[in-house]
């Protein structure tokens, strides 16, 4: 990162970009709110710089201002000075001309960025046609070179082809190629990897460092991840509900931040312990079946035989059947989870563990193999036994969207009291004694007790999950699942999730399967790790031998892409993605 | 990382609590207060309106002057064919539509929303059976139904409610299934299947309720449809018997007498359909506003 950073000859060139105490208003029907109170900011050429902050922050609105995009409702003041072109003042036919040739921006999710009735050689090709900076023939000329550019094998035939025929990073590339076509002098980058897995969010930032050195571009990256900040950026500017609260070399502030709120920002991003990569890089990749992995280094081992497992996957496949065509989305995977253990389940999106988690909770119907809680079988059924119900009574379950967890018509309570009502137990007897319990389980998740006359819309997204931690062990489970509990979260409300989720574990001991897709999220919670690929097991073992040693190529290629923001173990991990990247051994696994 | 001070920004509360502001930007409507205007106005009218303004609505006068012009005689609005006071005419037929048109928009409502939410939530073959059923029933024509159950049986307000109730809930149906299905995926209805609640749980307690809106919005355009249904039915000489009069009973007379020159005897009921209809349109149009801003505050 810094080495790509030289400081000798920047300060003598023009900032491409200047923001003067630029603020912006949005009219509701409460009145005028502020979103951003007057920041400064410059942005040169050749240079990444991230703007880092938590959700309403204000982000997102200073670069929708830079680019005139903010809905009618906003109230824009200051200065935004574009090469000595002052934009505010720019009407909205000049502003046109500007956004896609002289500003253009890569937007988070390249599957809605893009137009899916078009091929994207044609979509590439609107924009410079659009500002005539070329003629149609030389623009296919363009389109290949461009999508070359952005590392597209094959470019000549990938421009004939449409959005949905790539895959999700290819298009994110698209989307750049798109952003580069009139070699803007800014371009604005909005979280453009957040919808993206880690691996492939590895690839991108790979690519945008490289496009940003050498050319005369300068980049403004939206993002809230400090490990990408640590990735990519020369410089970090950190909001914080509409103010800059520090602005500097990316390093400086990484490892030495002045602001108060910065290093608490910083404090709470749960980092990995340093990854031993001398003796990866020595050690042989181990890619044996997947089965033997998972009972060598899983089920067997760890567990003390007279443990009787929470739960228990045995040789379990799933299939999803979409008109007709069947698809596995997990194979014979075999996993156990013993009593009061926390389990970490890793992989990449679609690689079959949330449809793993469903499949212990009875949601989703298992093709083979069986999974048993608690010595119990669990089945998809279109009615519950009594036995079924008192199984399921064992279980609780935290999802990932504080948005859609909790039902909005319903109160705190009402929603912490409705498994105590499903199972008569002995706090769901009587109103008195749920009212009782539901206050009980409030104060456990560390929340006022006057919420509980509340709806979900009037609380936060950190609040709600804790109401979605207090449901799920409202009847004293043995077990919980907790799919991707906190990645819709900010950081530091992660760590608050987080933190109540440990404190309910050790009180209550109850077995956990935490499902994530974040490495240092699952290290920090869990005491084993499985890794899962395409619908398989790769790797099992405890956190610290599959976080610091992982043997599956592909492990380890998680492992060298999960975002740090320490930035020397950042640099680490980049030299040791480039060694792998060389590995043909991760390819053939990945199928 | 343990003791970070909660940076989280909760939402705003501001004092205003979540029906206070629907209620405020319902109100920002102005067609939306025009239409609850008209309906209260015409509710007031035909119900309370019969207290003070007492006319003999259930024999005919044969004495009174027939087809008397407004104002002539005492009677503001005139009299009809039967010798019966318009005006005051006006508000028993009133009352029959209204009941009638509100009735059975509810029972459409309530029947569309538990078969679409069931359809949905279902889904598989027990949906496609369920929706077929409304295909098959969307296919046959309401007006044409209606004609033929009032030629077969003496149309009472029980039993036009029902009938209309029966025809009406299709649509209703239609757009709960649609919403249900959406429903269905979210986490709390997982959740709730995750911890053993039964289907009829889930179904009544999380997925009707979240239909709500377009429960409320698809019924007030319901109650002016049965309203205008009415209408149609008795226009064509087919709805309730005498002395029972509805409005579009009243319209039909005023459209044989118009021809002897009693030309303005069409004019009370037909503005009285056409602004209830326009008044709940009107209702159903704030109210969408008001549900469709849901995903921005709720």
């Amino acid at each position: 990162m810094n080495d790509s950073n030289p400081t000798a000859g920047r300060t003598q060139t023009q900032p491409v970009l200047v923001i003067e105490d630029l603020a912006v208003s949005f009219r509701t029907d409460e009145g005028p709110v502020p979103a951003v109170n007057g920041i400064s900011l410059e942005v040169r050429p050749g240079e990444v710089l991230a703007l880092v902050g938590e959700s309403g922050s204000g982000k997102s609105v200073t670069s929708l201002a830079v680019i005139g995009l903010l809905p009618a409702t906003a109230r824009v003041s200051g200065r935004v000075t574009l090469a000595g072109e002052s934009l505010l003042d720019a009407g909205e036919p000049r502003m046109n001309e500007i956004r896609g040739k002289d500003i253009s921006m890569i937007f988070q999710e390249p599957m809605t960025a893009l137009n899916p009735t078009m091929t994207i050689g044609a979509q590439i090709a609107e924009v410079l046609t659009n500002h005539n900076m070329c003629s149609p023939a030389d623009a296919r000329r363009r389109v290949v070179d461009l999508l070359r550019r952005v590392g597209i094998p094959e470019p000549g035939l990938r421009a004939k082809r449409y959005p949905h025929e790539l895959s999700g990073g290819q298009r994110q590339r698209v989307v750049i190629a798109i952003a580069l076509a009139c070699e803007p002098r800014l371009i604005i980058a909005d979280e453009p990897t957040t919808a993206l897995d880690v691996t492939i969010q590895a690839e991108i930032l790979d690519l945008i460092r490289q496009l940003a050195s050498g050319s005369s571009t300068g980049f403004l990256l939206v993002t809230h991840n400090m490990g990408v900040v640590a990735d990519v950026a020369d410089r970090v500017a950190v909001m914080y509900r509409g103010d800059i609260v520090e602005v500097g070399d990316a390093r400086t502030v990484l490892l030495r931040p002045k602001a108060e709120y910065s290093r608490r920002l910083l404090d709470a991003v749960p980092k990995l312990p340093p990854a031993q990569w001398e003796v990866i890089e020595a050690e042989p990749a181990r890619t044996e079946a997947p089965a033997q992995a998972a009972d060598a280094g899983g089920a067997g081992t760890f567990l003390a035989d007279a443990a009787k497992p929470a739960l228990c996957f045995n040789r379990v496949s799933i299939d999803y059947r979409r008109g007709g065509a069947t698809f596995r989305a997990v194979r014979d995977v075999t996993l156990a989870i013993g009593t009061g253990e926390i389990v970490g389940l890793v992989g990449e999106s679609g690689s079959g563990k949330s449809t793993l988690g469903r499949a212990a909770l009875g949601l989703v119907p298992v093709a083979e193999g069986s999974v048993r809680l608690l010595g119990h079988e669990v089945r998809q059924r279109l009615a519950l036994s009594r036995r079924d119900k008192q199984a399921r009574s064992q279980v609780g379950v935290v999802f990932q969207d504080p948005g859609s967890s909790l039902d909005p018509r319903m109160t705190v309570a009402a929603a912490i009291a409705e498994p105590l009502i499903i199972h008569r137990g002995p706090h769901g007897a009587s109103r008195r004694a749920r009212t009782a319990r539901v206050l009980d389980l409030l104060d456990a998740v560390e929340l006022p007790r006057d919420y509980a006359h509340r709806y979900p819309h009037e609380l936060s997204g950190g609040q709600r999950q804790r109401v979605g931690l207090a449901r799920a062990i409202a009847l004293d489970p043995s077990l919980l699942i907790a799919d991707e509990p906190t990645s819709a979260l900010d950081v530091s409300v992660q760590a608050h999730v987080l933190d109540a989720l440990r404190a309910m574990q050790q009180r209550y001991r109850f077995a956990c399967l935490f499902i994530s897709h974040d490495l240092a999220v699952v290290h920090s919670m869990a005491d084993r790790v499985a890794v899962m690929l395409n619908g398989e097991l790769v790797e099992v073992g405890t956190s610290q031998s599959v976080l610091t040693r992982p043997q599956h190529p592909y492990s380890r290629r998680l492992l060298a892409a999960a975002p740090s923001p320490d930035p020397d173990e950042q640099q680490r991990r980049r030299a040791a993605r480039a060694a792998l990247a060389l590995a043909p051994a991760f390819e053939a696994a990945r199928g | 990382m343990s003791t970070i001070p909660t940076t989280e920004i909760t939402p705003r509360l501001s004092g205003i609590s979540p029906g206070r502001r629907a209620l405020r930007r319902y109100l920002s409507n102005r067609l939306a207060i025009a239409g609850t205007v008209i309906i209260l106005a015409l509710v007031v009218f035909c119900f309370v309106g019969p207290l003070l303004y007492h006319t003999n609505q259930n024999q005919p006068n044969i004495y009174a002057d027939l087809n008397a012009s407004p104002g002539h005689g005492g009677h503001p609005l005139g009299t009809d064919d039967l010798g019966y006071d318009v005006l005051g005419r006006l508000m028993k037929g009133g009352q029959t539509s209204i009941l009638i048109g509100l009735a059975a928009g509810v029972l459409a409502t309530l029947l569309g929303t538990l078969w679409g939410a069931v359809a949905g939530y279902a889904g598989g073959w027990v949906d496609v059976v369920m929706m077929r059923v409304v295909d098959a029933g969307i296919a046959i024509p309401a007006t044409f139904l209606l004609l033929i159950l009032s030629a077969v049986a003496r149309p009472s307000i029980p039993l036009m409610i029902i009938v209309l109730g029966m025809v009406s809930w299709l649509v209703p149906a239609r757009l709960i299934r649609a919403e249900s299905l959406s429903i269905k995926t979210r986490e709390y209805v997982l959740a709730v299947r995750a911890v053993g609640g039964s289907h009829v749980r889930t179904v009544v307690r999380h997925i009707v309720p979240n239909t709500i809106g377009t429960m409320i919005v698809n019924a007030t355009f319901q109650v002016a449809d049965a309203i205008l249904l009415v209408a149609y039915i008795s226009f064509l000489g087919m709805g309730l018997q005498p002395p029972e009069t509805d409005w579009g009973a009243m319209l039909t007379k005023g459209i044989t007498y118009t021809y002897s020159g009693a030309w303005w005897l069409i004019f009370p009921a037909g503005l009285c359909i056409v602004l209830t209809v326009c008044g709940f349109n009107f209702i159903g149009d704030g109210l969408r506003n008001v549900f469709d801003v849901r995903g921005r505050d709720l």
